[in-house]
């Protein structure tokens, strides 16, 4: 796998950086879907809502704990079920003012992120072409 | 490999990785490697690293195109991190071709 | 289960509120409809929401203690009637009214469709805000490395 400490490739393309962004985006777009699906069962009789523990994995993933060979698999796991929460008469505990709120949350985190993912690339790519002199 | 055959195959890179090219190489962190034949196994390196990111692109578009677009952004970056990837080399190999050319000029 | 599987996820729920909402027009439509064609009163209707989850337990989800599918979003999985008995009205004129003078009105409630009807529209506008980030998202990352 491209990352080893000899690998220039590695060190330039899949540095610490970068893979953190990856993650970031991974974690995003996951917690955008537990979102997705709170909304779409706001009414389902017995519903518990889901999401993912953002904050934590980030944290974890900051501190390397999270290896590029683990991939999307790896990140499935941290998807939990929020058992909490008020619940109504029919056991639903989605509050759709919540969900709402952590979509547009979440929408900004994951644009913000593309977006420095973005920069970076574009300046490597300057970096790279711009040497030819 | 045949995209990047091109890059291995020039003569002249043949002519550098040759085992009785004088001087000295060193890698991208510095270290000195030592020896011609190093730059060539370190291109060679850099060449399969290349070929997993172009393979990881290309299963990626491949999702994409048969519509199990899970990932998208996924996608995205695995193709620019191949274009980025492959531009480096090439670039590389462009200035070792300079300098090889630069000091076939210096011996009379 | 990303970007498109989300909003997936969120057509569906589209399509849930939908038919909640159709099933609530057609209980207020029928709120005082004392004959039907399988004879009595019109019975009110509900949609039963269930949760759509595919049981793939593939290779992804075998590091899982608890069984949690794939989400897919939400389905409509009958369309049963409320078996309450309605009130009786008092009306011996009625062509409907029974031996006694008393007439089974259908026990629609037209408070609980009205709220129930707010809570399908909010919930309907909820998923189309959920559709148009999915989209948005989708396009910001199809821009990367290009900005």
């Amino acid at each position: 796998m491209i990352g080893g400490t000899r690998s220039l490739l590695g060190n330039v393309v899949n540095d610490r950086t970068m893979m953190l962004l990856e993650r970031g985006l991974d974690m995003s777009s996951m917690r955008h879907s537990a979102v997705s699906n709170n909304i779409a069962n706001a009414n389902t009789p017995g519903y518990k809502r889901r999401d993912v523990p953002f904050e934590t994995v980030m944290r974890e993933a900051a501190s390397g704990g999270f290896t590029e060979s683990d991939g999307m698999r790896g990140l499935e796991r941290v998807m939990n079920v929020d058992s909490g929460r008020i619940n109504r008469n029919d056991g639903n505990n989605v509050d759709i003012d919540y969900e709402m709120t952590l979509l547009a949350e979440n929408s900004v985190i994951y644009n913000a992120l593309a977006r420095q993912l973005s920069q970076k690339i574009s300046l490597l790519r300057t970096v790279i072409t711009e040497g030819r002199r | 490999m045949p995209i990047v055959g091109p890059i291995i195959s020039h003569t002249e890179m043949r002519q550098v990785g040759r085992s009785d090219w004088p001087g000295r190489v060193e890698n991208g962190a510095g270290a000195e490697i030592g020896g011609a034949e190093s730059f060539n196994s370190y291109l060679k390196g850099a060449i399969d690293e290349i070929n997993t990111l172009q393979r990881d692109a290309d299963a990626a578009t491949r999702a994409m195109a048969t519509g199990d677009v899970s990932d998208i952004h996924r996608a995205v970056i695995a193709g620019e991190k191949a274009t980025l990837a492959m531009q480096l080399v090439i670039e590389v190999r462009n200035k070792v071709i300079e300098a090889y050319q630069e000091i076939m000029r210096m011996q009379i | 289960m990303r970007l498109f599987r989300a909003m997936d996820a969120s057509a569906s729920g589209l399509t849930a509120e939908r038919l909640r909402l159709d099933v609530i027009a057609g209980n207020l439509a029928n709120a005082n409809t004392t004959r039907t064609p399988d004879g009595g009163a019109y019975v009110r209707r509900m949609p039963v929401f269930e949760s759509r989850e595919s049981g793939i337990f593939g290779p992804f989800f075998q590091a899982f203690s608890s069984a949690m599918g794939e989400q897919r979003g939400v389905q409509v999985s009958a369309i049963v009637t409320d078996d309450r008995p309605g009130k009786t009205k008092y009306e011996p004129g009625h062509p409907d009214a029974g031996p006694d003078g008393y007439v089974r009105m259908p026990n629609v409630d037209v408070v609980t469709e009205m709220v129930d009807m707010v809570s399908a529209t909010r919930g309907y506008e909820a998923n189309v805000t959920a559709i148009n980030a999915s989209k948005q998202m989708a396009m910001r990352a199809l821009d990367i490395g290009r900005g």
